[in-house]
């Protein structure tokens, strides 16, 4: 019995480990093509530079996308940060070590988009390869400074959570470079630290800022008896709160900045009832009013840097909504001329190059600005695809377009595939301000709708090029309309009333729901208020605190979505940003609140209701996202009903982080199902059982995932992130396959799907100096995928034969664990080409690697791996439309096989010619024949194949290279030779005739 | 207690830090892994045929090491032959394909970047002696595996960061940034199908170098080499 007992373990054990506990690694060749724009970049939110090794290296953090670093001033970056929290609020360079950096997680330009850190990281060589060191609870880090006289110092100022009571807010400190930590000055659980400055010269001497500061999804406060500047002269162990000068009552944001090149001056820009720049020539002790304007004091909660040059001490910078300098010390300011490129608004970083001040980076709301005249003239890096999109859709054109708006950075199209790749100048503008949801006319794209913050929505008529305002104006009746910071458009199928009329519906919400069916000419409220229209939630127009801020980022009791069931346009889905989810079945007339049947599940009360998705395939399966990080609660929120609404379930997973945003149920198979969060993209196989963060498609692990849309010809999943741009994964048939599939298989051969005979167009292409980014195109070639349950390390062969069992070409398969995708270029095996000489970048040496296209056909796929055989079968099929006929396809293999014969004949004349010379050579006391022979073929050789050629700028034509250019030529043409041309091959026919003639006299 | 409470202390005064001993407790699984010190202080001289593997083409290559005094690559591709020499002093290489048609004198950081190659033993074998330092740089996931990261810096100066797998305790990937063209570029090797070796130890028959897969198919230990296949000119 218990030996049995024994061995039953031992077997369930084994059978455990066969079991493929599967993670996204097992479909990376579904990766994405990342597709920018850096036409439009992002919000940067810190920037820090050192040079070395007469290199200047740049590290760029970004509000969502990361950390980019350079190498060369900015000409170039990469992202060294993708596997983190994409939330950069501080970075610091160790001083005299470009190698060890220190970078915060959490921006703390505290607008009502901001996303949340999760702590403070460290690399030691330069950004490949990271650590995280603690103050994992800080949520937003503004400032990281190293103690310039011991760099095992590090001061770290925390403001702490936005949403929520915290007590790890305030200012830290490490004594061993980052291992251990110390919160050395903490004033209460809504106070945190906004700022720090050090002594260059005597770094015991540290000012400290402190903020009193909190938001609500309805307003926000800054300032309050919390707030206070501090002083320190004994490295922090001991402070004293500064008040002589400064102004009475209380502070909010203040930010402190000591003169580099005299540190016995310090600058505070100080919000209170009359914000103002305030002097201290003291170290700090004691201060006076320098200057007060606007520019100096828009907005503290957004705009906090404050510069001084690091070797003219009267010059200083406030780049804030538009860039201010002084050259007198602070007391006159004036803008930054801006001839030439003017800077994006809104700037939150500047980094002065110390080795050469004339040098400088500037970090806005659109990306990174360099001066090299000191601000007088600028020039914008079209290289940081970091741009941050609310939402994505999609045209039905050929290659469809994308359509989105941008976070500062207005609305936006661009082509999925373009010539050459999808590049900076192939996105173009569809109108200003943030920019959120942007619809395409389903039927042509000939109008497109899109908006700015608070509802501003026009029609862009695509044809003339001209913009409509459509915005809903107040009916009779009807309270003042409250529309979202982000207002839904949305589009939805509608039956056609008549022949040739538009049929689709269009939607928008404020605490109303309206529908237009002519295009957002007239508008029909279809809804009571469907929001709780709690007053007490309704506070925008106080918001701000110290300094009065309303600029709809904080309306409340709003519609935040909207679907409508896309086979019955009766039943209508609402959801607001105060946790109403209202449901119509009858087109609008009477409303159901199905809020408290979701709060069974335990998700929170009044949560923003972020997605609605109604499922394609089953209209009573319906998902919702909600996220309530606006009470300070972080947790991913996803339920599920499977009876239209009346039950619901909660999906949860140890994998999620990040509040929800978007769920897609895939349109072919219902148990794949796609989450986009705040720090993250999930995807489960299992109808949401499971989840797997997506790490191995290119996308960043921690991506603010904001928008899905899976596109309905293409089948691609187009992703918009909200910090590095729009992301395309081609074609889920794979996943969908592997998602029914029984993974503990060794071995699976998906369905192999037809491939219609097409190329990507390649031309007309934008200047390459105009690229900055640029985003690959899919690719266009029969593809097979296959899956491994285990890596292999023999190699797997795949073997393509013609419908008369002829083998036509191997290709060597990838043997990675999961999903594998091979790519046939429609090529049959490349032909031998005659050796000897050098062939380096010719013809000849390319005419080896090029096998003659197929025609359309049927042709059978053998796999071979692990020993067995898997076989499948693929149709090729002509594609006349695009004029790619069988009968044309057909002539060009006719004429590229010919060649190809050619090219082989040569080689075995000239494989013969060589053996014979060899052997001749090498004979000891040739006679007079074989002498004369020897000579003979040496000559005959070198008419054959370039014997000369000595480098590639050397190019000898032989008859090796006649043919060799000719084979090229029409082994890479996609139509025939015409007729005048084709009759080229039977001249180089009879030529080899000849010349094999001429070895064969020789030979004799 | 006291004296376990000093000797702790002790460690401390002498700098031995968490990470180091870290480092060494996943250095010391590796080299059991690859089949302990000695095996590999055995090899002398080593003879590694096989062929590189780029875009469905094979290229036969022939790789010769005598342990700190020279190696030599010889391959073949359409006819033209690509050599690599590395001596602690000097180094050539020859690759019509790159426009060297002859063998060319390597320059000052070329050969820097190479030095370490002379270890045929491997680079974590008695890595204190050799001069190399190292360091423990966390856990990682690739592939959904998870790794420990070691930074093992040579006594050339050359840094590679090592990714060991946890559960076999081998190398399943190094990474070092090498300059292009004056630019730091990341450069990873795949380390795959360790197979043992003649006297017990343990190597990769498969390196992935991302475009480039070299196959080993016949290794040869302590053969007799002729040194003066080192000399470049």
């Amino acid at each position: 019995m218990r030996t049995y007992y024994l061995l039953l373990t031992f077997l369930l054990a084994t059978a455990a480990q066969s079991q493929v506990s599967l993670n996204s690694s097992y479909y990376q060749v579904m990766s994405a093509r990342a597709l920018g724009p850096s036409t439009m970049s992002g919000r940067i939110t810190a920037i820090e530079g050192i040079t070395t090794d007469n290199q200047l290296n740049l590290y760029v953090g970004t509000a969502g996308g990361g950390i980019w670093k350079s190498q060369n001033g900015g000409q170039t970056f990469n992202p060294v940060f993708d596997k983190y929290c994409q939330s950069i609020g501080a970075i610091a360079i160790e001083p005299g070590n470009g190698k060890v950096v220190y970078v915060g997680t959490g921006e703390s330009n505290m607008r009502n988009s901001v996303s949340i850190g999760d702590g403070l990281y460290k690399t030691t060589d330069g950004g490949a390869n990271w650590q995280k060191i603690g103050l994992d609870s800080t949520e937003h880090i503004s400032k990281i400074l190293i103690d310039p006289s011991d760099k095992k110092t590090i001061y770290v100022s925390a403001p702490g959570p936005l949403w929520s009571n915290s007590s790890h807010r305030g200012l830290y400190k490490s004594t061993d470079a980052g291992k251990t930590w110390n919160k050395i000055l903490y004033v209460n659980d809504e106070t945190g630290c906004a700022d720090i400055a050090i002594h260059p010269q005597k770094s015991n001497i540290l000012l400290a800022s402190f903020w009193q500061f909190r938001r609500k999804p309805y307003s926000f406060n800054s300032g309050g008896p919390g707030s206070a500047l501090f002083k320190s002269i004994d490295g922090g162990k001991t402070w004293n709160k500064i008040r002589n000068g400064l102004p009475d009552g209380d502070f909010g944001r203040i930010i402190v900045t000591i003169n580099p090149s005299k540190p016995s001056q310090v600058f505070a820009i100080v919000e209170a009832k009359e914000s103002a720049l305030y002097v201290s020539d003291d170290e700090g002790d004691n201060w006076k009013k320098l200057a007060s304007n606007n520019t100096l004091s828009f907005r503290p909660f957004y705009f906090s840097t404050l510069v001084v040059d690091p070797k003219d001490p009267k010059r200083l910078y406030r780049p804030a909504f538009s860039f201010e300098f002084s050259t007198d010390g602070g007391l006159t300011w004036t803008g930054s001329g801006y001839s030439g490129v003017a800077p994006h608004a809104d700037h939150h970083a500047l980094w002065v190059n110390p080795a050469n001040t004339d040098v400088m980076y500037l970090g806005t709301d659109g990306g990174v600005y360099l001066s090299t005249n000191r601000g007088a003239t600028w020039q914008f890096l079209n290289n940081l695809p970091v741009g941050q999109f609310y939402h994505v859709s999609a045209d039905n054109e050929k290659p469809y377009n994308i359509y989105g708006g941008l976070q500062d950075n207005n609305s936006w199209i661009a082509p999925s595939s373009s010539p050459g790749g999808v590049v900076s100048t192939d996105w173009r503008g569809l109108g200003g301000g943030d920019g959120f949801w942007v619809q395409p006319d389903p039927i042509d794209a000939g109008s497109v709708f899109a908006e700015s913050q608070g509802g501003e929505m026009y029609r862009i008529d695509m044809k003339r090029g001209l913009s409509f305002d459509i915005q809903p104006q107040l009916q009779k009746g009807d309270s003042a309309y409250r529309w979202n910071w982000n207002t839904p458009i949305v589009i939805a199928t509608r039956k056609a009333q008549k022949p040739g009329s538009k049929s689709y519906n269009l939607y928008t919400g404020s605490q109303y729901l309206f529908r237009s069916i002519d295009e957002g000419k007239n508008w029909e409220r279809i809804s009571p208020d469907l929001t709780t229209n709690n007053k007490e939630k309704q506070q925008a127009a106080g918001s701000g605190g110290i300094t009065g801020d309303n600029t709809s980022a904080e309306n409340h009791c709003t519609i935040f979505t909207i679907a409508q069931d896309p086979k019955n346009e009766q039943v209508i889905w609402v959801g607001t940003d105060d946790g109403n989810v209202q449901l119509t079945k009858d087109g609008g007339k009477t409303w159901v609140n199905k809020a408290a049947e979701i709060w069974k599940t335990g998700v929170p009360q009044h949560s923003w209701i972020s997605c609605i998705e109604i499922s394609s395939l089953n209209t009573q399966r319906i998902y919702i996202t909600l996220e309530n990080h606006m009470y300070g609660d972080h947790g991913t929120y996803v339920v599920m009903s499977a009876d239209g609404g009346n039950t619901w379930k909660r999906f949860t997973s140890s994998e999620f982080t990040g509040f929800a945003h978007v769920i897609r149920e895939d349109i072919v198979n219902e148990k794949l199902l796609f989450l986009g969060t705040e720090m993250g993209l999930f995807i489960s196989f299992d109808a949401g059982a499971t989840w797997m963060r997506s790490k191995y498609q290119n996308i960043p692990w921690y991506a603010l995932v904001r928008d899905i849309k899976i596109h309905p010809q293409t089948n691609d999943l187009i992703i918009a992130t909200h910090g590095r741009g729009i992301y395309i994964i081609d074609n889920l048939q794979p996943l969908r396959e592997m998602s029914k599939a029984n993974l503990n298989s060794d071995f699976i051969f998906f369905p192999v799907q037809s491939f219609t005979i097409d190329y990507s167009a390649q031309y007309p292409q934008p200047s390459a100096n105009l690229y900055g980014w640029y985003g690959d195109n899919t690719v266009l070639a029969p593809t097979f995928y296959y899956y491994l349950k285990q890596r292999s390390n023999d190699a797997v062969k795949i073997e393509i034969f013609d419908a008369n069992n002829k083998s036509v070409i191997d290709i060597n398969g990838s043997g990675l664990k999961g999903l594998n995708k091979v790519y046939w270029g429609l090529n049959s095996r490349p032909p031998k080409v005659a050796v000897g000489g050098m062939i380096a970048q010719s013809s000849m040496q390319r005419a080896g690697l090029v096998g003659p296209r197929v025609v359309p056909g049927k042709y059978k796929v053998v796999i071979k791996a692990d020993g067995k055989e898997y076989v499948q079968s693929i149709d090729i099929l002509p594609n006349p439309q695009k004029g790619f006929s069988l009968q044309e396809a057909v002539k060009l293999k006719e004429q590229a096989t010919r060649l190809f014969n050619l090219e082989e004949k040569l080689f075995y004349l000239v494989d013969t010619t060589d053996k014979t010379i060899a052997r001749l050579t090498a004979k000891n006391g040739k006679n007079e024949k074989e002498a004369k022979q020897l000579q003979q073929l040496t000559d005959l050789r070198k008419e054959l194949i370039e014997t000369n050629r000595k480098s590639i700028f050397f190019d000898e034509t032989k008859f090796r290279k006649k043919i060799s250019d000719l084979y090229l030529t029409v082994a890479t043409a996609i139509e025939p030779l015409s007729n005048s041309k084709a009759s080229a091959i039977g001249i180089l026919e009879k030529e080899f005739v000849e010349w094999k003639q001429k070895v064969d006299d020789v030979l004799k | 207690m006291k004296k376990l409470f000093l000797s702790a202390s002790l460690l401390l005064a002498l700098g031995f830090s968490v990470s180091a001993q870290t480092a060494d407790e996943i250095i010391a699984k590796y080299i059991t892994a690859i089949g302990g010190a000695d095996k590999w202080r055995q090899i002398k001289s080593l003879k590694v045929e096989g062929q590189a593997e780029v875009q469905g083409l094979a290229i036969p290559f022939t790789m010769q090491a005598v342990h700190m005094k020279g190696t030599r690559v010889d391959a073949e591709f359409q006819g033209n032959k690509i050599i690599d020499i590395v001596t602690p002093t000097a180094g050539w290489s020859q690759n019509p394909f790159s426009g060297k048609s002859g063998l060319t004198a390597l320059s000052e950081e070329e050969l820097k970047a190479k030095l370490d190659d002379l270890d045929i033993q491997d680079a974590f074998v008695d890595y204190k002696a050799k001069g190399s330092t190292v360091e423990f740089l966390g856990k990682d996931e690739e592939d959904g595996n998870e790794y420990f990261k070691v930074k093992i810096t040579s006594k050339n100066g050359n840094e590679r960061t090592y990714f060991f797998d946890t559960k076999t305790n081998l190398a399943y990937k190094t990474e070092a940034v090498v300059k292009v063209q004056g630019q730091e570029v990341k450069s990873s090797i795949k380390y795959l199908d360790y197979q043992t070796i003649e006297n017990g130890a343990k190597m990769p028959f498969k390196t992935d170098l991302g475009q480039l897969l070299q196959v080993v198919k016949k290794v040869t230990l302590n053969p007799t080499i002729d040194e003066t296949i080192f000399k470049g000119n």
